[in-house]
């Protein structure tokens, strides 16, 4: 048995990323200086997660309009809707103050003559945020948050339809911990890695998303008996090939538009495109400009860097050094210069995210972020329905999260429950599980090479689930084309892996055990993925999913998906949620 | 872009068990060798390139280069962390150099005059 | 954060006027607007003019901090702190700027240099000055428990002093007597008192006093915790007769079978292995020495009628929480039987001093009387001198007191014996000071001194004598004498640390290397614990921990009363009720912490623990603020009131302009005790040096995070000087040492981004190498004109 730490809080925070130290600075704020908070981080909170590279702008600021105005556009990117226009309208208007609070803690923003921020297209304004998740911990630590790093949380503890708390082990020190929340707060971030990397072996971890972000928000609610959203809207990344490095300072900054092989700036030529917006059109359509381009031989597929003013390049790259260093080495080592040549671009493994360009999650009630499970809250990626927040949205949902959860515990008298060490010892069992099967099965034998003779390593593991979702669930290298004899395929296999292969799954040390977690997660949200992908029998975002065999967008279909994990069977059941849209208006076309 | 730590200059942050490049490294990958007491990445395909331990680094033991799968040497992009900025020194393929100074943080004085 | 701050500057009575274009500062610092209350020129700022002027206008503008740019921070230091005080500024938002020794004196053939200078100099001041803050009070209880090691003279003054001022006292001593080689000696010199007589007050009063706890015949096993919050693992030997039930019949003793050489009489005599040990405080009656016994022996427990002999007892466990340690571990002799053409040990009736003493103790094996062990009355008596000591082949060091000691023991056979011949054969007799008088008293009793170191000493054939032979170098010519008892004047030896306490000091159980002691010259390559002899005698690298007596260097009893009353003052220093704290005490921002816990690996002091959230945290009582920690820190969170990274990157970050067409930017941070005052010395000397250096006091160079420098090196300065002490004579031991390797490890930096390593230099200044500075700071300006400037240039 490992050594246990029990931590009771009023607040519990699993995730100390963009969302959870807002969400524990605003509670603090809320609910008053008695407020016990406490944040689990798996990495080191001053630099993990998606923010750990640094972001070189804010895509959601609301420089002009009203925050209207940001939930047509964010609807109209997700090509006119289902979204949660509820929970949009909540974050537009606080997103403003949400990033004067962040300039008041530290973060440089560049600025306008006439002391405006310097705004980036419509809705982004630029910064330099190379130390952006340094200074939002910082606001963690200001709302004196007890901060646990280095503690991976397995599992979600569920009692009455309720969520009273968590357990995960300690990556450094090995130690069993139990976690009570009188609330409790997931924010764990998006799902990478589902599908098979264009880079292989020491580059494999070369993705546009965090690579450490597995889904285990995803993974904990599902399996928690969350109601969870839309994970048939997964994002495909178009990015700089290679590196996978953003597109939009490109775009904007040096005025490069989409270019294929024959110069032709598709987007906005192509009326196949235009009738979607042309080169501003939902990015889903922009995904599918790419992939229909290369996939009728005009690819390779360009930002066409040429046109723009030479003299930008330099201060591009410094953009570049604050989010994603390695596209400036990789332009160093590979002698280009993007003022010269164009940049060439491709499309990346897709992700499961839910405040980028894409808006998977768990359900909430209203604008409480509360989730199905009682007094379990989420938000950051986790958060489904409500896409586009990005950084600064995140930062705003992680507050109203933090302050629904203060509210809700002055509202309610919310107790610690009571654990019963059976299930104690069970969780600590489960959580263990493949360092113990490790254990086990060396006795069985090593091979000369010191792998098991009967055991599977969480990488081997991995390759096998994303070879299943490249192939048959619709990977790059498939142009992203799904079918539901495919899916059938995709389903057994995973079905197989998650009921008959996790007892080979063996690690050999604490990181093993963290790799193994990531897998078990990963294996969960794959199981979303596909059953979603499934149910919705059209074709509503084509750069994202083209179901080969639904084509087209179907009236039938304009709603959400959401789904329930029933563990008696272990089928997803899915069902259709109506939408409900809130800001009137075209769906289809922005308000400004 | 796998960080790579010079065993010159890393110090395995004065032999503690955890240098600071293994505290901050988000994907857990940094760790120290228990024999040379020296710091270095145990998955180098696991990583990120996110530069937080090259920036970290107290002693910039740690460099970064790219995977030679997507890059040709010998190219080299180099940090260099202020109390108030980070200095960048890409140094090309054909050892051209550029330099770039970027804000990290606003000081309460940044925007005073001359 | 100071935000209404006044700079005033001085023309000096044209000492700075006369070189300074001030119309042309006040043009150069116009656009230096926020946050200034007042910009106020003055030709005589210490003139009573210049000084109501000062206090009107702080009072006047409201001023929270005010910037004096004129003469260095020594001059008018109080006059100024009280203007301030006056008005009710706090001293230390009065920040002095040297624009005198600094600027106008070293550049007065460059007047442009220097008034742009002066302008550098005031922005970069003003830079710090904003961040300067009041200083808060802090305070901190000392923990007023001392563990003493060693229950000789040392152990006992440094108990008595430290009782008297109210402390609890644990002194152990692991022998089974107190008094430590005090008590085996029979007179003192010079007054030819009983050594006795002063061991056996200090014990008396000791026993009286409730707050000192005695335990003999008990050493340390273990020690955790730092300084204020040590613990430390005793372990007391049993003495297997309960002393509390024993009468003291002594029926054991005569019981006893085993006779043993009784080390306390060095041999001269033998006692049973069931013994008294010397009064007045022994740890019992009688002991039993039980590494002599025969084994299965308990002819003593058959005997004793209060059956208080226990040959079974176990040692006793006890933890002693204290909050400082003095380590009084004392001397021993050298063992003369290592010279083997001397003949100790073969020869009966040659002696060492030691014996000598025992044997003219009243308490002696003969009750006093000088005899020849193997038998007779001397009627002559030789002393060999430098016994050991002084010789390469054996020990080194002059062993300092045995010189005296001869000569008194000389004296006292003289005056005893006035018949018996005495020779002293001696190197060089050294006996400093006062002591002079007893080589002419020696002289006067008719002792003959023989210069020479004899090369043997063997049995008179067919006498009972002894035959020295030498070559008495001062006559040239060889000699033989014959005595009946010759007396070696062994040397003293280090009695050494105890091995717990070194490997906590120097970190072994940490990981680190040994042997840090000796390399960082706190103990003498000979195993003497000498602290830092000048300046911090007493140092021992981990706070709270203080050597006193004997086991820092050889002397006498004089000489180790003072050090164990100099120890006993260091304890007092950290032990009290509300203690004010340095505004130097560095304090962690918990909030930039990754406890990376370089600040505690660096520290030369140790004084570093963890807090209960795993923080390291200084122990303010014992931190000496050299403020290497915060010059070590990767993240820049260790700061303090008076001194902080924040501060100086302040002065780095100034926007400046350079002092000439072409002219390099040079920041210099020089060490205020040592490498600043070389700076001062050159300019008042005359000298000149290029005006584009800027010279930046810090406490220690090892205060300087290299931060600075990678923040000021884009920021477009040209170079970086930095000047610390002289090798082995920083006050902070390793303060310079540190930086030297920091600034190399940076220019490897430097080299692999294409910047010029030689950008950044090092250099050793001590207090009067003025000309030494200038050279190099011309030589360093020179260099950086040839390779030109900074690439950051562009940027800035």
């Amino acid at each position: 048995m490992a050594e246990r730490v029990y931590i009771d809080a009023d607040v519990l925070i699993l995730g100390g990323g963009t969302a959870g130290c807002m969400a524990a600075w605003e509670a603090r704020r809320t609910g008053g200086e008695d407020l016990k908070i406490v944040i689990v981080e798996k990495a080191f909170i001053r630099h993990s997660g998606c923010l750990s590279a640094g972001m070189n702008a804010l895509n959601m600021y609301i420089n002009q309009g009203k925050p209207e105005d940001y939930v047509s556009y964010a609807r109209y990117d997700m090509c006119g809707a289902p979204i949660r226009e509820d929970i949009m309208l909540s974050v537009a208007n606080e997103v403003n103050d949400t990033v004067k609070i962040m300039e008041e803690s530290g973060l440089p923003m560049k600025k306008k003559e006439d002391g405006r921020y310097l705004n980036r297209g419509k809705w982004n304004i630029e910064i330099n945020g190379s130390l952006l998740k340094p200074i939002t911990a910082a606001k963690a630590i200001e709302a004196r948050a007890e901060i646990y790093n280095r503690v991976y949380i397995t599992d979600l503890i569920v009692k009455d339809d309720a969520c009273i708390g968590a357990v995960g082990f300690g990556v450094r020190d090995g130690k069993f911990y139990i976690c009570r929340g009188k609330v409790t707060m997931l924010c764990a971030g998006g799902a990478a890695g589902l599908w098979r990397p264009n880079n292989h072996g020491d580059a494999h971890h070369r993705i546009w998303y965090f690579p450490f972000n597995a889904g285990s928000s995803y993974a904990m609610c599902k399996r928690a008996g969350a109601e969870m959203t839309t994970f048939e809207v997964r994002f495909v990344p178009v990015r700089t090939k290679d590196t996978y490095s953003p597109t939009g300072t490109l775009s904007i900054g040096m005025g490069a538009p989409m270019v294929n092989s024959l110069g032709q700036a598709f987007m906005k030529e192509d009326p196949h495109y235009v009738q979607w917006g042309g080169h501003t059109a939902p990015t889903p359509i922009r995904a599918y400009g790419f992939q229909r381009e290369t996939i009728a031989h005009r690819g390779p597929v360009f930002m066409d860097t040429t046109k723009g003013d030479p003299a930008k390049v330099t201060g591009i790259k410094g953009q570049y050094l604050d989010m994603s260093p390695s596209l400036v080495l990789y332009w160093g080592c590979n002698d280009i210069d993007p003022s010269k040549e164009p940049v060439e671009i491709d499309g990346g493994d897709p992700n499961i995210v839910g405040a980028h360009a894409g808006m998977a999650g768990a359900w909430t009630r209203g604008t409480s972020r509360e989730t199905t499970v009682g007094r379990l809250y989420v938000s950051g990626d986790a958060l489904g329905g409500a896409p586009s927040r990005f950084i600064s949205g995140s930062w705003t949902c992680g507050r109203i999260t933090g302050r629904s959860m203060a509210q809700a515990l002055k509202a309610n008298s919310y107790d610690y429950a009571d654990l019963e060490p059976a299930l104690v010892d069970a969780l600590e069992e489960r959580t263990f599980g493949p360092l113990n099967n490790y254990l086990g099965r060396a006795k069985e034998g090593l091979w000369t090479d010191g792998t098991l003779m009967s055991g599977i390593s969480p990488k081997q593991m991995e390759d096998r689930m994303q070879k299943i979702m490249e192939e048959y669930c619709g990977g790059r290298t498939r142009w992203y084309f799904i079918s539901e004899p495919y899916l059938n395929i995709a389903r057994r296999h995973i079905k197989r892996m998650r009921n008959d292969q996790l007892q080979y799954l063996c690690a050999r040390d604490l990181h093993d055990l963290q790799l193994a977690w990531d897998v078990i997660n990963r294996l969960d949200v794959c199981q979303l993925v596909v059953e979603h992908i499934s149910f919705r029998k059209e074709t509503r975002f084509p750069g994202y999913v083209l179901r080969t065999d639904y084509p087209e967008a179907d009236p039938d279909y304009d709603c959400f998906i959401n789904s329930k994990w029933d563990p008696e069977t272990d089928e997803v059941v899915c069902f259709k949620v109506p939408y409900e849209q809130i800001v009137p208006g075209d769906r289809r076309k922005e308000t400004i | 872009m796998p960080p790579k730590a010079d065993p010159t200059k890393c110090d395995g942050c004065q032999g503690e068990s955890e240098p600071l490049c293994e505290q901050v490294c988000p994907g857990n990958l940094m760790t120290l060798d228990k024999e040379t007491r020296k710091a270095y990445c145990r998955e180098p395909g696991d990583c990120w390139d996110c530069m937080t331990c090259t920036k970290a680094c107290p002693r910039q033991a740690i460099q970064t280069t790219l995977q030679y799968q997507i890059a040709y040497f010998p190219g080299k992009l180099i940090p260099l962390v202020g109390t108030n900025s980070v200095t960048w020194t890409s140094i090309d393929c054909h050892g051209r150099v550029e330099r770039f100074v970027m804000k990290t943080l606003v000081s309460p004085d940044d925007e005073d005059e001359d | 954060m100071a935000i209404n701050i006044g700079i005033f500057i001085c023309g000096c009575k044209g000492a700075v006027s006369g070189a300074i274009d001030m119309a042309g500062v006040e043009a150069g610092l116009t656009r230096v607007k926020k946050k200034i209350g007042a910009k106020i020129f003055h030709p005589w700022l210490c003139g009573p003019e210049g000084v109501s002027l000062l206090g009107d206008s702080i009072a006047r503008h409201k001023l929270d901090c005010v910037i004096i740019a004129g003469c260095p921070e020594t001059v008018h230091r109080d006059l100024f702190k009280r203007v301030a005080a006056d008005s009710g500024l706090p001293p230390e938002m009065v920040i002095r700027l040297d624009i005198r020794e600094g600027c106008a004196l070293p550049h007065g053939s460059d007047p442009r240099g220097a008034t742009q200078k002066a302008v550098n100099l005031i922005k970069m001041w003003n830079g710090q000055a904003r961040l300067a803050e009041p200083y808060k009070p802090f305070y901190e209880d000392g923990n007023k428990d001392v563990l003493i090691v060693g229950g000789g003279l040392a152990g006992l003054s440094a108990s008595l002093e430290l009782a008297g001022a109210g402390l609890n006292v644990v002194l152990i001593e692991k022998e089974p007597f107190l008094g430590g080689r005090t008590a085996q000696l029979n007179k003192v010199y010079p007054r030819m008192c009983d050594a006795r007589c002063g061991v056996t007050f200090l014990i008396n009063r000791l026993r009286e006093n409730t707050r000192v706890k005695i335990f003999n015949l008990t050493e340390i096993a273990g020690l955790k915790g730092s300084a204020g919050r040590f613990e430390a693992d005793l372990i007391s030997r049993s003495n297997f007769i309960d002393a509390e039930s024993c009468t003291g019949c002594g029926k054991c003793a005569e019981a006893c079978p085993v006779l043993v050489a009784d080390d306390f009489n060095f041999g001269l005599a033998d006692r049973k292995a069931v013994y008294s040990p010397w009064s007045p405080d022994p740890a019992g009656p009688y002991i039993i020495d039980r590494a002599a016994c025969l084994s299965g022996c308990d002819r003593c427990v058959a005997v004793c009628p209060a059956g208080a002999v226990n040959l079974r007892a176990e040692p006793i466990h006890n933890v002693a929480r204290i909050g400082s340690i003095i380590i009084a571990t004392g001397w021993k002799p050298f063992a003369a039987e290592k010279i083997e053409r001397l003949g100790f040990g073969r020869y009966g009736n040659v002696i060492t001093n030691l014996q000598l003493e025992r044997m003219m103790s009243p308490d002696g094996p003969a009750g006093g009387k000088l005899y020849c062990p193997d038998g007779g009355e001397p009627g002559s008596v030789l002393f060999v001198q430098c016994v050991g000591s002084r010789d390469v082949n054996y020990q080194s060091w002059c062993s300092a007191v045995c010189c005296a000691a001869s000569l008194k023991q000389a004296i006292d056979i003289k005056t005893l014996y006035p018949n018996v011949r005495v020779y002293v054969l001696y190197i060089d007799i050294r006996v400093t000071g006062e002591y002079e008088d007893l080589y002419s008293r020696a002289q006067e009793a008719g002792v003959v001194f023989v210069r020479t170191s004899p090369a043997e000493i063997m049995p008179e054939p067919g006498g009972r004598g002894l035959l020295v032979t030498g070559e008495d170098t001062l006559m040239g010519r060889t000699f033989k004498v014959r005595a009946d008892l010759v007396v070696l004047a062994t040397g003293m030896q280090p009695a050494g640390v105890p091995g717990v306490i070194k490997e906590y000091i120097e970190g072994t159980d940490r990981g680190k290397g040994e042997g840090q002691l000796y390399s960082c010259g706190l103990m003498s390559q000979w195993g003497f614990f000498t602290g830092h002899k000048q300046c911090f005698p007493f140092e021992a690298m981990a706070q709270g921990i203080y050597p006193a007596g004997a086991c820092q260097e050889p002397m006498d009893m004089g000489n180790t009363v003072r050090s164990a009353l100099g120890a006993a003052c260091k304890v007092l220093s950290t032990a009290g009720e509300r203690l004010e704290l340095s505004p130097f005490v560095p304090v962690v921002d918990k909030a930039g912490c990754d406890k990376c816990k370089r600040c505690m690996e660096e520290c030369p002091y140790g004084v570093w623990y963890f807090d209960e959230g795993g923080y390291p945290v200084p122990d303010p009582l014992y931190c000496k603020t050299c403020l290497l920690c915060v010059g070590a820190c990767p993240r820049q969170c260790i700061s303090t009131q008076g001194f902080s990274v924040h501060k100086l990157a302040g002065a780095v970050t100034a926007k400046v302009k350079e002092t000439g067409p072409g002219e390099p930017h040079v920041v210099a941070f020089v060490c205020e005790n040592d490498a600043y005052q070389a700076v001062l010395l050159a300019a008042r000397m005359g000298l000149e040096y290029p005006a584009g250096l800027h010279v930046v006091p810090v406490r220690c160079t090892g205060s300087c995070n290299m931060v600075l420098l990678r923040e000021g090196l884009p920021g477009g300065i040209d170079g970086f000087m930095v000047a610390g002490c002289r090798s082995g004579e920083c006050h902070y031991i390793l303060g310079a040492d540190r930086t030297e390797e920091r600034l190399d490890n940076i220019k490897i930096t430097l080299r692999d981004i294409m910047i010029e390593p030689e950008r950044v230099i090092f250099t050793r200044l001590g207090v009067r190498d003025a000309e030494k500075f200038v050279r190099e700071a011309r030589e360093f300006v020179h260099k950086l004109k040839e390779i030109g400037p900074s690439p950051f240039k562009k940027h800035v």
